[in-house]
């Protein structure tokens, strides 16, 4: 016999390659990077051996976590929605949320370069959570409080009046 | 040349540190959003200058807070408000925020303005205090509202604080500079209306009325006063000596004993609120509009 077309064997994932600002390559995967609103928007344009970005605003520790983050929730939507054509009943979005509560507890340094970097690369449900966590971070804090754990220098008396 | 232009890019990036104070005004104004009220909202603006510059429309109008009276006892200078969170679901759940406020410490709030509240100290000084850029003003003494000499020796200073002046309305709802746009009117428990701006060393009284008032109220640019008789007055509050005059009304609440008058805004209009104290059906109340 001959062999038999084999359905399941998924073609060569295609990858693209990101640079960080200090010079490192991230070759990642297509589906990944597009994750990001402003690679997708270039990405038809590019030809398709010269898909390399070069993102000046970010450095490769928080293009590690960007990636990761990315990766996640493109396998995370995968499962969830075979789950749901299988009809089986699954948590995968209270998982993920899960998981993104615990990859957003970070320090306000890291929290400033991943809104930062989901800024510049257009990442609306990485903004959103960063957004969110500088918000609840802010919850609660008088305005001392907010200055210090953000490291913010006062220099608010100068127009006493402006609080009308 | 590429390796040069990495290198260079390297070494900026290692030396930026998080500047939180200069993130992007649309970044800014997402996270305002996410606040969860007016008063987080207040704070976040004072934090720095670049934070202040950022305008989100809450929902209006915003109801105000209700400020709670300080423990007597209490050594801390932290003071409670009572305020709805904003919009949705949890409108009608009611939060009570603290703030820390040493600089009206055991003062008592008599009135109140946007953000800036009118306050009596212990010394029966008199200030006007923005809660939140904590600019001060002062207004006279308390005891320059001179009524009769007040030789009572059986009254304590914190009776004679929180006694004397019964409320302080000022001419401007959302002063910016109160020393420029307002005017202090002042109702003493006898009755009398007293006028000082701020930095005045004096309370002006009105004194062409005998009639005592019960309540004030600054209405579309106007000073009104009610009476113990239940009249209403325009008091001249510009005028020197300021005066007070009789307006007609459509309706006159005829009773006398055991009733309180009040004066409210209500939706543009002006309504007079009576409450009257009877032994049998104690708190029933009436309205009526006086003016619209």
């Amino acid at each position: 016999m001959k062999d038999s077309f084999n359905p399941s064997i998924e073609p060569p994932k295609k990858t693209v390659t990101l640079v960080s600002s200090d010079g490192y390559d991230f070759e990642v995967e297509e589906e990944v990077a597009l994750e990001s609103q402003v690679i997708k928007d270039g990405f038809e344009d590019k030809a398709v051996d010269d898909r390399e970005y070069l993102l000046f605003n970010v450095h490769s520790d928080t293009l590690e976590l960007i990636i990761k983050y990315c990766e996640k929730h493109v396998s995370s939507r995968k499962s969830i929605s075979a789950a749901a054509a299988s009809s089986s009943s699954s948590n995968g979005e209270e998982a993920l949320k899960e998981w993104d509560e615990h990859f957003i507890s970070v320090d306000t340094n890291t929290l400033y370069d991943i809104l930062m970097a989901a800024d510049y690369l257009n990442i609306k449900s990485l903004l959103d959570l960063a957004i969110q966590k500088v918000a609840d971070t802010i919850h609660g804090r008088s305005p001392e409080q907010i200055r210090k754990k953000f490291n913010i220098e006062n220099d608010s008396i100068i127009d006493p009046w402006a609080s009308e | 040349m590429s390796s040069d232009y990495f290198s260079s890019c390297t070494y900026a990036f290692f030396t930026q540190m998080a500047d939180w104070s200069g993130i992007p005004e649309e970044l800014l104004s997402l996270i305002c959003q996410r606040l969860d009220s007016f008063v987080e909202y207040l704070q976040f603006r004072v934090v720095c200058k670049s934070w202040r510059c950022v305008s989100y429309n809450y929902p209006l109008p915003q109801l105000p807070l209700l400020m709670l009276p300080q423990e007597k006892t209490t050594s801390t200078c932290r003071r409670s408000f009572l305020g709805l969170t904003r919009g949705g679901e949890e409108f009608d759940k009611t939060t009570v925020y603290e703030l820390d406020l040493p600089e009206i410490h055991q003062h008592r709030c008599v009135g109140a303005a946007g953000n800036w509240v009118v306050t009596v100290d212990m010394e029966l000084d008199m200030h006007i205090f923005n809660l939140f850029s904590k600019v001060h003003m002062n207004l006279p003494s308390q005891s320059t509202i001179d009524i009769w000499p007040f030789e009572d020796r059986t009254i304590n200073r914190t009776q004679l604080r929180d006694l004397m002046v019964s409320k302080v309305v000022l001419t401007s709802n959302y002063p910016k500079d109160p020393s420029k746009d307002c005017i202090a009117v002042a109702i003493h428990t006898s009755g009398t209306i007293a006028i000082a701006r701020p930095g005045d060393k004096t309370w002006t009284t009105i004194q062409n009325i005998t009639s005592s008032f019960m309540d004030i109220i600054y209405f579309k640019e106007q000073l009104y006063g009610i009476g113990v008789n239940g009249k209403l007055y325009i008091c001249d509050i510009k005028s020197d000596p300021p005066k007070a005059s009789k307006v007609r009304m459509s309706y006159y609440c005829s009773w006398f004993l055991n009733v309180n008058h009040y004066l409210v805004e209500c939706s543009g209009a002006l309504l007079q609120v009576v409450r009257a104290a009877d032994y049998q059906e104690q708190g029933e109340g009436e309205r009526e509009e006086v003016d619209s």
